[in-house]
């Protein structure tokens, strides 16, 4: 016998999540079915032997964001997650073993710079000014109280939330940083390259380098001057709570529940079948798993028309990122900042994407850049007494021309350990006491997120906006989507937003799916 | 003898400019960088899909 619901969620990822919570405070009966025995998908913790890394996301941006979703709830975040900054945002070390912090006070990050460069102190101070303008407009759009749910997807409503004078005021520097590359933009502030590099190598995040990538990411570096976060327990305390609210709200999450496929009726989905042969019904299906996923699997192709599978099977992934995980039997001196940049010149880093990344080939440890993540730094509780959790993201393929990631992740991971060890980590390959290599192919099998993708699907202009999947999915009736495939993609807020989106719509159109 | 004014009658003028321009561009395409190469295929291949992708 089938389990009736209103809605069902494919996923307890923080999309997800995010639905279940507003749909269930409506009123609505949701069902939450989650593959993983594990909350948050891609957002999460994962535990062995007491050490408990990042699955994915590594910490909290935009968190202003996470506030407003807590005012839609009518709840207080304070209540549900115990954050603290970063602060040092970051910390880089240089090819000839220099090291630098980047504080997060403006003023301490501008004695920094004049450590380096006296003459780019201006320069640092006029891009205070100019992303502070930009970041007004963004606070002045976040201050604004929300419409209430059914009306929050509404155009003029959106236009209305987001027009304000701040917006216009920041308009110039906005134009400024869209139609230059990040290249440009940063050489317009600094001149010194290793302060352009300080401010100029977030175009990771966005996979490509950065005379390729759009100026908007120069941002990125004022960002976490503007507050990155931490939540005590790990990033999976974000998932935990929304679980949490979720389920005070009465939704039903079932964890270690995997969708096998949606069950479709005239061409309409109205439940969905789990592997172990559970069927559960609803009136509508939000998915929020990856959408070749969504429609290649829990669809099915031959429920598709054949362009649509073409097109959704050709949409290109974000980069993928990869990592390499380690406990460590002793506290790991070198370590300075929660997440540290290991960086050669500029002009080397932007060399990685033409001579090894479009060729599918693995570059020399020495040859790399990396982003070192100690999750203990801020939380000693993620390791057992006296241990350590250190984390390692590199840039590489999900294809590689003349090997399989299985073949060479681990030996690969360990080049990486000695080079770090030798580089800036004194001592570290000798305390590695548990590793986990997680290339872009293990990340796609333990998360189902096609092709280890960092943000779904690429993070382009043809990518974005009308060109991503659409939250009411054109193809099939009562099919919803949200996540990480979606608007606006980039990160957890984006997810956050997502799931408030697709919750939106739902109790807008409920009268017509309750038909 | 009727003559085609306008647009009908600049046509085998346009698809003579067409015919040529594909030619040139054609010929350029093998003295591009594999980099510059490579991300006009993307480009091209980009705006192909996008009319599909709004269907979703
Ligand atoms: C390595 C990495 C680092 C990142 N770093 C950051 C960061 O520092 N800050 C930040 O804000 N963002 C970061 N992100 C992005 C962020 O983690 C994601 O955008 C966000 O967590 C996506 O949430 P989601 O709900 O859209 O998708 P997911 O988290 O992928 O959730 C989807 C869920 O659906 C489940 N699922 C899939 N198929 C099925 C099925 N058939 N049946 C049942 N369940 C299914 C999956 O198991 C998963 O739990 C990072 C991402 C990665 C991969």
């Amino acid at each position: 016998m089938a389990e009736q619901y209103d809605v069902i969620v494919v996923g307890a990822g923080v999309s997800g999540l995010t639905a279940a919570c507003l749909l269930s405070k409506q009123g609505l009966r949701v069902a939450v079915t989650e593959r993983l025995d594990r909350l948050g998908g891609c957002c999460s913790n994962y535990d062995v032997k007491g050490f408990r890394p990042e699955v994915g996301a590594i910490f909290v941006i935009g968190h202003e964001f996470y506030y407003k979703l807590f005012e839609l709830l009518d709840l207080r975040l304070e209540d549900y997650l115990d954050w603290k900054v970063i602060d040092p945002v970051y910390y880089v070390y240089f090819e000839d073993g220099s090291s630098y912090p980047l504080p997060r006070d403006i003023d301490a990050m501008a004695e920094v710079v004049r450590s380096i460069s006296p003459t780019d102190v201006d320069g640092y101070y006029r891009y205070c000014r100019d992303m502070n303008k930009l970041f007004g407009a963004y606070l002045a759009f976040l201050r604004r109280p929300l419409p209430a749910l059914q009306r929050l997807t509404k155009i003029s409503n959106l236009v209305r939330l987001a027009a304000n004078r701040e917006l216009v005021y920041a308009l110039p520097v906005n134009l400024k940083l869209l139609f230059r590359n990040m290249d440009r933009c940063v050489r317009g502030y600094f001149r010194h390259p290793r302060i352009q590099l300080m401010f100029g190598w977030e175009n990771l995040y966005a996979g490509l380098p950065a005379h390729r990538c759009t100026g908007l990411f120069t941002m990125m570096a004022h960002m976490g001057r503007m507050g990155y976060y931490y939540p005590k327990g790990g990033m999976i305390a974000i998932p935990t709570a929304l679980a949490r609210i979720a389920r005070g709200f009465g939704a039903d999450i079932r964890l270690g529940a995997e969708v096998k496929s949606l069950i479709l009726r005239g061409g309409e989905a109205c439940g969905v079948r789990l592997t172990d042969g559970t069927v559960l019904t609803s009136r509508a299906v939000i998915s929020t798993a990856h959408s070749r996923v969504t429609y290649l699997k829990l669809v099915g192709e031959d429920n598709l028309p054949s362009w649509a599978v073409r097109t959704i099977r050709r949409q290109p992934c974000s980069i993928p990122a990869p990592l390499i995980h380690m406990g460590l039997s002793r506290k790991l001196e070198g370590i300075r900042a929660h997440m540290s940049l290991v960086a050669n010149p500029r002009e080397q880093v932007d060399n990685i994407w033409g001579d090894y990344y479009d060729r599918g080939l693995l570059y020399r440890p020495a040859d790399g850049a990396y982003l070192l993540v100690s999750p203990t730094f801020d939380d000693p509780d993620l390791a057992p007494e006296g241990k350590d959790v250190l984390s390692v993201f590199y840039i590489a393929p999900y294809r590689l021309r003349y090997h399989d990631w299985d073949d060479v992740a681990e030996e690969w991971s360990w080049e990486v350990i000695d080079y770090l060890d030798k580089r800036c980590l004194p001592g570290l390959a000798g305390m590695v006491e548990w590793m986990d290599p997680v290339p872009p192919k293990e990340l796609e099998r333990r998360l189902n997120v096609a092709e280890g993708a960092f943000f779904g699907i690429e993070m382009s202009l043809t990518n974005l906006g009308p060109f991503r999947p659409n939250y009411r999915s054109r193809l099939i009736r009562r099919l919803y989507q949200a996540g990480q495939c979606t608007n606006p993609g980039l990160g957890v807020p984006g997810a956050m937003i997502s799931g408030i989106a697709n919750a939106s719509l739902v109790v807008r159109d409920w009268k017509a799916l309750s038909t | 003898m009727y003559r085609g004014s306008g647009t009908r009658g600049r046509a085998p003028l346009l698809a003579t400019t067409l015919a040529a321009g594909i030619f040139v561009g054609f010929v350029l395409s093998f003295r591009l960088d594999e980099e510059t190469r490579r991300r006009l295929r993307k480009t091209l291949f980009e705006l192909r899909e996008l009319p599909f992708r709004v269907f979703v």
